[in-house]
């Protein structure tokens, strides 16, 4: 049993359990005690497990630790060494006291995505409540084979939920009000709050530095819609500002993101020349000869703007994208680095080499061969883009029309021979009107139909209420077989005493409800037809079994 | 394969669209002719691959009559498309063909990796900047040995004549002229330290030029070269005058070249004057300054060059200013002079991209001028002083109108929109732009591409939006970045930009029209659903090198200014709103924010695919009215788009386009003039 890989984090020497002296080892995952001399643990607990910790009180002689678990179950030790047994058990103590939330929170997260199901799926809520609560079965029985589908595919779905995003504007979403006394109102939620941090990431760490060492929250945030920092003039950020260094990391932030350069080499302006004018030789633009000392206030602050507003723009886009941007990054760097030893003969990017042959291909000049896809059928495209249009004039048929052709039917009427050699016996087309008259043969699906409109909708709903929680037992029952271990004879006796008790305490009460209402309607026929079969299916196993037996 | 004319064709998709067809049909008559063309067809309808099967197929039917494709391109990611389309269609040959193809391409990119000779002369084909054959510092170098009997090609050649100037331009600064000093110390030095060991060296050289470049004469007229514009054909023929033969006699001369220089920069007020300038005395020696210094450079066997780039500055200078009388213009002009030591410039501003690119049309037998904007076509033969055999202009033939340009002459409140400089400050027209811009950025999906006619304009604008709140409101909507005169963080921005694009947030580039940006980066699909052009992209009329080209252009080629002013910014203006349309699967609004684009000089001056689209109904619209109709334009592109829609109309299967029918309508696309 004892794995080596499993890292020990503590080992107590001198540990009673049950009367015997053992040591006592706390690993990455679990507690375990083994006997002394022996190299194998016979306690053994996964710290998910484990409830709480009990200790004895300090007056006591025996010092002792209990472990309680979320059975019920539990166990004590005690701790034996007479120099330092106090100070072993407040090891092990402190110890578990660090690792149990880790692994409660584990335990809870299973609770937790039991109530998220049940939360989330009202039908399976109601096949709970059927079910569970009315003690049909127990709730281990009903989680069994659900929580395995989370653990395996949900999980990953929805552990990742998406992020959300960060508006573009939220800064403008701040509107400031006047309060009457000459001053303003900023409104902060929670979630602006979020996206600011998120998009300077300068201006949280400020948070985190200041509040609520040196100032209030409150404080914290006056000032800074009070600083340059975030009012448009970022160039003159006085020293005394406290946001004046969330510029100069900002600006530092841009700086970085401009040296990586870009992946894409088609949208690199610097490599887009091929820059082979010397010093001296050209026309020389105006631009150039400007330098930078000669513009104005005016022109630099205007500069800053453009500058804050292409930072402004990066980290909101790269707060919504963190996560896959890492993935892509990866998986763009793995393929490059196996791009490049395929394609050696050819020292191109990878990257560069897709973007070249996605900017020369024509697709429409190849023969489609992509998976074929259901194109929107509009019968109308003009009214699905325009929407609804007010109903123009129709075209009607003119009385005139209307008398011709009644003249035109009263003329081959007149002219009508009954063709009689060649026309059905009497007694067929008497059945086949027998069949076509409600109530014959063709005619059931119209009246069952009727039936459904004439049950009310709660009877409706109880019923469909009746049916999960049927197919949910019957599921159970015959997943059971072909029953060939001893597991699966226990739980398909269990199953069948549930089928009973399930009709005995939901079908029947039901059946007779309805019945008192609508005497004729046989509703739940079908119903127990599906147990009737589940029945004789068990009795045939067990006659056949008891023949084995015997 | 295709049957174009005659010629069999290896067109490496399985469609093809029908401007393609027909582009390839006024491409071979190019060639047939052994004569140059203007051909304008849209960005996004497969020009480059149309280019590359034709004249590969070319060369293989005829090797003797066109042994060479030269590829020029503008930016870096250019070339390399080039390249991989290249490299696609060659795949396509040696799987169609079954043999292994011969060809031998070749793509040049920066200095760093500079090709050797040899290979440039057997490649079939040469993909490069234009620089390599334009400039001639390095065409000499690069380009020098080319077959006369290559194709040429100036993809993206809009502005081409700006690139032609620019390699033409020498600027001068003080800077300059202390750093030539130097050179021309260590040139004396270094003469002395070899006339002390070697005499024999210098003797030899001397003797060289005493029989005169003799060699090169030789070389140019039995066409082995490509002529170097800056080196003319007199200065081969004489021999290098004697007062400079000898190398101390040399640098002497250049330095009293440099101190008059020196001089006249001291000088304060602004000068303008057209060469010949003042020093008409020592002119026949200045023309030889370029080739002197060459073979004074080769004799000292200097091995880096670079550290001499000053005084091979200064030269070239020389040579070029008493060379061409015409075309060029010394311009001493003052800026900045709030630091301490001024900046003077003396630029030699070339006036005439004619120059440069004269040898280009002289020497090779056929050069083709192509872009997705070239209107109007007559004005570049005009301007680069040329004759072209074909010029036409191709559409694109959709099946579904997937452009919409609408001219907005006035906001809600009926004020004239307009960026023209009386109303620049205007705080309504500045409102009303900011109200345009918001309300797209409420209706249009994805990306908008907005451009301001200068990077001045667009900071106030900007300043001015976020005084008066309306950025904070275009943030509810979408993400926003803007250009920056620094290339690096523009670059970030950009590539932010597209993720957010991606991400289906949404989000605003704000950019400058002649930027880098309007100038090599494409928004395709999403990344541009609406481009909106801020105000007419005027160049800024006051510098004097303009006035000096525009003056030029009056007296030399009868453009008048004002003609030259609105085709230049026109031109702009296409390129700009032609960043979002690449392709007929793609779809997007092309809003041009500025009254003035209704009158028929302006709005006749844009290339005419996306001028046939400009409807009586979209001319003088309001803010309100621009967002209905765009509104109405973007759910019918967002319907779902086929190659079954566009089979037969604007997409083409080999059998379609062999029907008589169908080559009767590929006819009416070229639009000849």
């Amino acid at each position: 049993m004892a794995s080596l890989s499993e890292e020990v984090l503590l080992v107590v020497k001198k540990v009673r359990q049950r009367k015997q002296d053992g040591t006592l080892y706390l690993m990455a995952e679990r507690i375990a005690w083994g006997p002394e001399g022996k190299d194998r643990f016979t306690v053994s607990h996964l710290y998910a497990d484990i409830r709480c910790q009990k200790i004895s009180p300090d007056g006591k002689a025996k010092i002792q630790l209990q472990l309680v678990l979320h059975t019920g179950e539990s166990t004590t030790f005690h701790f034996s060494n007479e120099s330092s047994a106090l100070k072993d058990r407040d090891a092990a103590k402190e110890l578990l006291q660090q690792l149990l939330p880790k692994f409660k929170k584990k335990a809870n997260k299973e609770l937790e995505e039991k109530n998220r199901m049940l939360q989330e799926d009202p039908l399976l809520f109601q096949l709970y409540k059927d079910l569970v609560v009315s003690q049909v079965i127990s709730a281990d029985e009903f989680w069994a084979n659900r929580l395995g589908e989370i653990n395996n595919t949900d999980a990953a779905l929805y552990n990742n939920k998406q992020d959300v995003g960060i508006s573009g504007a939220f800064l403008a979403d701040i509107r400031p009000q006047t309060d009457g006394c000459n001053g303003l109102r900023y409104n902060l939620t929670a979630d602006i709050i979020e996206s600011i941090f998120r998009t300077y990431p300068a201006v949280k760490q400020k948070y985190g530095e200041n509040v609520p060492h040196n100032m209030t929250e409150k404080e914290f945030w006056t000032r800074f819609f009070q600083s340059h920092y975030f009012h448009r003039d970022r160039i003159n950020t006085g020293t005394q500002d406290i946001f004046s260094e969330c510029a100069k990391q900002d600006e530092k932030g841009l700086k970085t993101i401009v040296v990586q350069g870009v992946k894409n080499p088609l949208v690199d302006l610097l490599s887009l020349e091929d820059k082979t004018l010397d010093e001296g030789y050209g026309v020389c633009t105006a631009s150039t000869t400007t330098s930078t000392s000669n513009r104005s206030m005016k022109e630099s602050s205007n500069a800053a703007i453009i500058k804050r507003f292409n930072h402004h723009s990066a980290m909101v886009l790269a707060a919504g994208s963190r996560k896959g941007d890492t993935q892509t990054d990866q998986a763009s760097e793995t393929s490059s680095t196996d791009g490049n030893s395929r394609d050696s003969d050819f020292f191109q990017p990878p990257v560069k080499k897709v973007k070249l042959q996605e900017a020369i291909e024509y697709e429409d000049l190849q023969r489609e061969n992509r998976p074929k896809t259901v194109a929107l059928n509009l019968k109308k495209s003009d009214r699905y883009a325009h929407g609804p249009v007010p109903l123009q004039s129709q075209h009607y048929k003119t009385s005139q029309d209307i008398i011709n052709s009644i003249n035109c039917i009263r003329h081959e009427m007149i002219n009508y021979k009954p063709n009689l050699t060649q026309v059905l016996s009497s007694a067929t087309a008497s059945s086949a009107i027998a069949a076509l008259s409600p109530g014959g043969v063709l005619m059931q699906a119209g009246t069952q139909h009727a039936i459904n409109q004439m049950v009310p909708t709660e009877v409706q709903g109880e019923l469909k209420h009746l049916y999960a929680a049927a197919g949910e037992l019957l599921r159970h029952f015959w997943s059971c077989f072909p029953v060939n271990t001893p597991f699966l004879e226990e739980k398909v006796m269990k199953m069948k005493t549930n089928l009973e008790r399930f009709q005995m305490t939901k079908l029947c009460p039901f059946k007779e409800k309805i019945q008192r209402q609508y005497l004729s309607t046989n509703l739940t026929g079908h119903l127990e037809e599906m147990l009737q079969t589940a029945y004789s299916k068990f009795h045939a196993w067990q006659t056949r079994r008891m023949l084995r037996k015997t | 394969m295709l049957n174009i004319d005659g010629l069999l064709v290896y067109f490496p998709y399985d469609y093809i669209y029908p401007e393609q067809y027909s582009y390839m049909l006024e491409l071979k008559r190019t060639l047939d002719a052994k004569g140059h063309g203007v051909l304008e067809m849209p960005s996004g309808t497969g020009k480059t691959i149309s280019l590359l099967s034709l004249i590969v197929a070319y060369q293989r039917a005829f090797p003797l009559d066109v042994t060479k494709l030269i590829y020029c391109s503008r930016t870096v990611p250019e070339i390399e498309k080039v390249v991989e389309e290249l490299r696609k269609l060659m795949e396509f040959y040696s799987k169609q063909t079954g043999e292994s193809n011969n060809f031998l391409a070749l793509a040049l990119s920066s200095r760093k990796n500079l090709c050797i000779h040899p290979e440039i002369l057997h490649a079939n084909i040469v993909v490069y900047s234009y620089h390599y054959l334009l400039d001639p510092k390095i065409a000499d170098l690069v380009s020098k040995e080319l077959a006369k009997k290559s194709v040429v090609v100036f993809d993206e050649a809009h502005n081409i004549d700006n690139v032609c100037i620019d390699s033409m331009s020498v600027n001068i600064t003080r800077r300059t002229l202390d750093r030539c000093q130097n050179n021309v110390e260590t040139l004396q030095k270094t003469i002395h330290k070899i006339k002390e060991t070697d005499a024999a060296k210098l003797k030899e050289e001397y003797r060289r030029l005493v029989e005169g470049l003799k060699e090169a004469n030789v070389a140019r007229e039995t066409d082995v070269y490509l002529s170097n514009p800056v080196l003319p054909d007199e200065v081969l023929r004489e021999a290098v005058p004697g007062t400079i033969r000898t190398a101390e006699h040399f640098v002497g001369f250049l330095k009293r070249f440099l101190e008059y220089l020196k001089s006249r920069l001291r000088v304060q007020h602004v000068v303008q004057e057209s060469t010949p300038l003042s020093f008409c005395v020592v002119l026949c020696l200045l023309r030889f300054c370029a080739e002197r210094l060459q073979s004074l450079l080769r004799t000292l066997e200097i091995a880096d060059i670079t550290d001499f780039s000053a005084v091979t500055l200064i030269s070239n200078f020389a040579t070029l200013v008493s060379t061409y009388s015409q075309g060029f213009t010394i311009i001493i002009d003052d800026c900045s002079d709030l630091r301490f030591f001024v900046f003077l410039f003396v630029p030699l501003s070339c006036m005439d991209p004619s120059i440069a690119i004269k040898p280009v049309f002289q020497r090779f037998q056929s050069v083709v001028i192509t872009s997705g904007t070239l209107s109007p076509l007559d004005i570049y033969p005009r301007i680069l002083d040329f004759r072209p055999v074909t010029m036409a202009s191709f559409t694109m033939t959709l099946a579904r109108t997937c452009l919409c340009p609408l001219i907005i002459g006035r906001g809600n409140d009926q004020v004239a929109l307009s960026s023209k400089f009386e109303t620049r400050e205007d705080f309504a027209v500045i409102r009303n732009y900011g109200n345009l811009l918001l309300e797209m950025s409420a209706i249009v999906p994805d990306g908008i591409v907005a451009f301001f006619t200068s990077y001045v304009y667009m900071e106030n604008i900007v300043a001015s939006w976020y005084e008066q709140g309306i950025l904070e409101n275009i943030q509810r909507n979408k993400l926003i970045f803007i250009e920056t005169p620094d290339a690096a963080e523009t670059s970030m921005a950009l590539e932010k930009y597209q993720e957010a694009c991606e991400n289906g947030r949404g989000a605003i580039l704000l950019s400058v029209a002649r930027g880098k940006v309007s100038e090599g980066i494409d928004f395709v699909h999403h990344f541009g659903r609406a481009v909106i052009m801020f105000g007419v992209p005027y160049v800024y009329t006051q510098s004097r090198i303009l006035k000096a080209r525009l003056e030029y252009l009056r007296d030399q080629f009868q453009i008048r200014e004002n003609d030259f002013l609105t085709f230049d910014a026109m031109r702009h203006a296409a390129q700009c709103v032609g960043r979002a349309i690449r392709g007929k699967t793609d779809y997007g609004l092309m809003i041009f924010a500025d009254k003035r684009y209704a009158r028929s000089d302006k709005r006749g001056k844009l290339p005419r695919w996306i001028q046939e689209h400009i409807s009586d109904g979209s001319l003088n619209l309001t803010v309100d009215e621009a967002v209905q109709l765009s509104k109405h334009f973007l759910r019918q592109m967002a319907q779902p788009f086929k190659q079954e829609d566009q089979l037969g109309l604007s997409l083409l299967t080999l059998e379609q386009l062999e029907s008589e029918e169908m080559l009767k309508k590929i006819a009416q696309i070229a639009h000849q003039t």
